[in-house]
């Protein structure tokens, strides 16, 4: 009862955050909504259970401190629910008029639900058969929540004294927290909890994108989105491996997505600046690559000193990181006083100005790159000519709509990749086995992100006026009623 | 003409892409159509029976229970392991007999769990902490030793 009420919390918290910080945009996209804040709430519950952790406060107090909190944003503001219902209600994917009208559209719909109800089944399939994960799962994640379950007070001692190259302890602590959290107050150390928390992160993933860019698109698009990441067998694997590297993707994309919608119009906004710095700080206290994310991000947002005027640019960078911060503290203080040093960090010295001058280093991981490119995904067949033949097809890329969130976003995209690049580089590991171990991950991980970034800059999208007027959805949803098979790449606002 | 044209190719290509999709949806349906065809009959073949459940899990029950909370413990593997068998047998023993931290590259702790998972059982003529003040506390006759000075 008490695992419920904990699980029950972790939800609530998200849904109500979001909706204190989304506002307006929540009320017209539930589905969005729904994919946001549940992660949101998982990784917002961790930290919370984390910090009064380390504080000497008890699991169930925790939760009691939760609750408190959540009772105080529902006296504050309001009810989320009734709104979010009646928007739900309202926001039909398509009515079934337009599908019978539409065989390809009908088809469409068929394939995105028979792939959903398909990837539960292999996850469900896969998770029978391996339920403690892969490797990285039970020997870093899991072990890491049985570690802090089993000795909620001396686990930080525990995590220090263990090699960070073995158990990678020095990991920051989302999943590995909220696990804990769960077996403690279930006091069983049930396999299902870590596959459902994986299970959650992959599925909102899609969920999230396929919101997204049907918001920023038109419907059908975000179909298409969510079932190229539906149809991706190694995104499915990672997730059903129990790896972080979904969670950190997810993370990455609602910060992406947060990021695109706050500069949707030039009105500045606080609450959804700050929904993707807080997002950000999530991902960095899913994966290390979190780290990175945060640095490429604020440095993509400095391209557009070159075409915003800088004191509205320096205006939203402060809500970014006002929304991070607390994590990142967090952060810095895990890594100061309960991580032991990590691997990377470590093996740096005399030999790292060697290897940045080694051009073969340089060479190999190209070639990894390219090949990465070619065979990613674990498709029966390379993906990338669909992406090229939908640019081709859609008359090209704008970045008229979007262009500061473009130029961020693919700013932020390209960085990632050489950041990527640079620790293959200086990295103390054999460099072959860490390439082969990991550059599949690291891709993974952006997928999704990029995902987005391509839909919403193609071309001839139905673009998204003003949202606060409530005008919008129902707009989208008479073009909809309307909706003809030659017009389905048509402008439709 | 030519935006005719564009819109029939545009509609091509979604089918193109749907078809591609479903086709790619069918292989994975293809390789998992055990579990498929009989959900419940693929739980009940697979379900706990993975390595880790059945082997590992029971084998390293006694360590467990030994040591419920946190110790800092010596950890010796099998001599002559190569480092990937060595390594995974390290990592079992971390990740089954947690809380206790098994510190791998230190020899003189006051516990010592020896984890010898091929042959057995100690060399009592010839081992270093059995010769120098250490004794045998528990013998779980599956590899586990755990010494003690």
């Amino acid at each position: 009862m008490i695992f419920l009420i904990s699980i029950l919390t972790s939800f609530l918290l998200g849904i109500l955050l979001c909706k204190i910080l989304f506002k307006e945009f929540a009320n017209y996209a539930p589905r969005f909504l729904v994919n946001s804040s549940i992660p949101i709430g998982i990784g917002v519950s961790s930290i919370i259970f984390i910090v009064f952790n380390l504080l000497g406060v008890s699991t169930l107090f925790v939760i009691l401190i939760e609750i408190v909190f959540i009772l105080f944003l529902f006296y504050k503001y309001g009810n989320p629910f009734k709104s979010i219902i009646k928007n739900t209600l309202e926001n039909k994917i398509f009515s079934i008029n337009t599908l019978a009208k539409n065989p390809l559209l009908l088809l469409l719909v068929i394939v995105y639900f028979y792939s959903l109800l398909l990837d539960i089944g292999v996850y469900y399939f896969d998770s029978v058969k391996e339920p403690h994960g892969l490797w990285d799962a039970w020997a870093d994640w899991n072990l890491g929540a049985k570690m802090i379950g089993r000795d909620p007070v001396n686990w930080p001692d525990s995590f220090h004294q263990l090699v960070s190259e073995d158990f990678h302890t020095d990991y920051p602590l989302l999943q590995k927290g909220y696990i804990a959290r769960c077996w403690i107050l279930l006091k069983n150390e049930t396999v299902w909890i870590p596959i459902a928390f994986s299970f959650i992160f992959t599925f909102c993933a899609i969920g999230l994108l396929s919101a997204a860019v049907s918001y920023f698109t038109n419907k059908i698009q975000g179909l298409i989105a969510g079932l190229i990441l539906l149809c991706t067998p190694f995104f499915m694997l990672l997730g059903d491996s129990q790896y972080a590297d979904n969670t950190v993707g997810y993370f990455f994309l609602a910060s992406i997505v947060l990021l695109t919608l706050a500069r949707k119009d030039s009105a500045t906004k606080p609450g959804l600046l700050i929904a993707s710095g807080l997002t950000a700080g999530l991902a960095a206290w899913s994966k290390n690559e979190g780290l990175l994310f945060i640095v490429c991000l604020l440095t993509s947002q400095l391209t557009l000193l070159f075409f915003k005027n800088p004191k509205e640019l320096f205006t939203e960078v402060k809500y970014l990181i006002i929304g991070m911060l607390p994590i990142l503290a967090l952060i810095i203080y895990q890594k100061i006083a309960i991580s032991p040093p990590n691997q990377i960090v470590v093996g740096q010295g005399p030999q790292t100005l060697i290897k940045i001058k080694d051009f073969s280093r340089y060479e190999i991981i190209w070639s990894w790159y390219k090949e990465q490119f070619v065979i990613f995904g674990q498709w029966a067949f390379n993906p990338w000519w669909l992406f090229l033949l939908g640019i081709l097809f859609k008359g090209g890329i704008s970045i008229k709509k979007y262009s500061y969130s473009f130029i961020a976003n693919v700013t932020w995209l390209i960085l990632m990749l050489v950041g990527f690049f640079i620790v293959e580089i200086i990295t103390p590991l054999d460099l072959v086995f860490y390439l082969s171990t990991s550059l599949h991950r690291l891709f993974a991980q952006l997928f999704p992100s990029f995902i987005f970034i391509y839909f919403v800059a193609l071309k001839n999208n139905s673009t998204v006026i003003s949202i606060p007027n409530g005008r919008t959805r129902k707009q989208n949803g008479r073009t909809l009623k309307n909706f003809k098979l030659s017009k389905i790449f048509k402008r439709t606002d | 003409m030519y935006s005719h044209l564009l819109k029939y190719l545009q509609n091509g290509l979604l089918l193109l892409l749907i078809s591609f999709m479903a086709w790619q949806q069918w292989k994975t349906f293809q390789k998992y159509k055990e579990g498929f065809h009989n959900p419940v009959a693929y739980t009940k073949k697979y379900y706990e029976k993975d390595y880790m459940t059945t082997v590992l899990a029971t084998r390293y029950e006694g360590l467990r229970k030994m040591f419920p909370h946190t110790s800092h413990i010596c950890y010796i593997g099998e001599p002559g392991d190569d480092f990937p068998t060595w390594s995974a047998n390290y990592s079992f023993t971390q990740y089954l007999a947690s809380p206790s931290v098994f510190i791998k590259d230190k020899i003189d702790c006051d516990t010592i769990v020896y984890n010898l998972h091929w042959s057995i059982h100690i060399n009592t003529k010839n081992n270093y902490h059995l010769n120098n003040g250490w004794h045998i506390v528990k013998d779980f006759n599956n590899g586990l030793i755990v010494l003690a000075r």
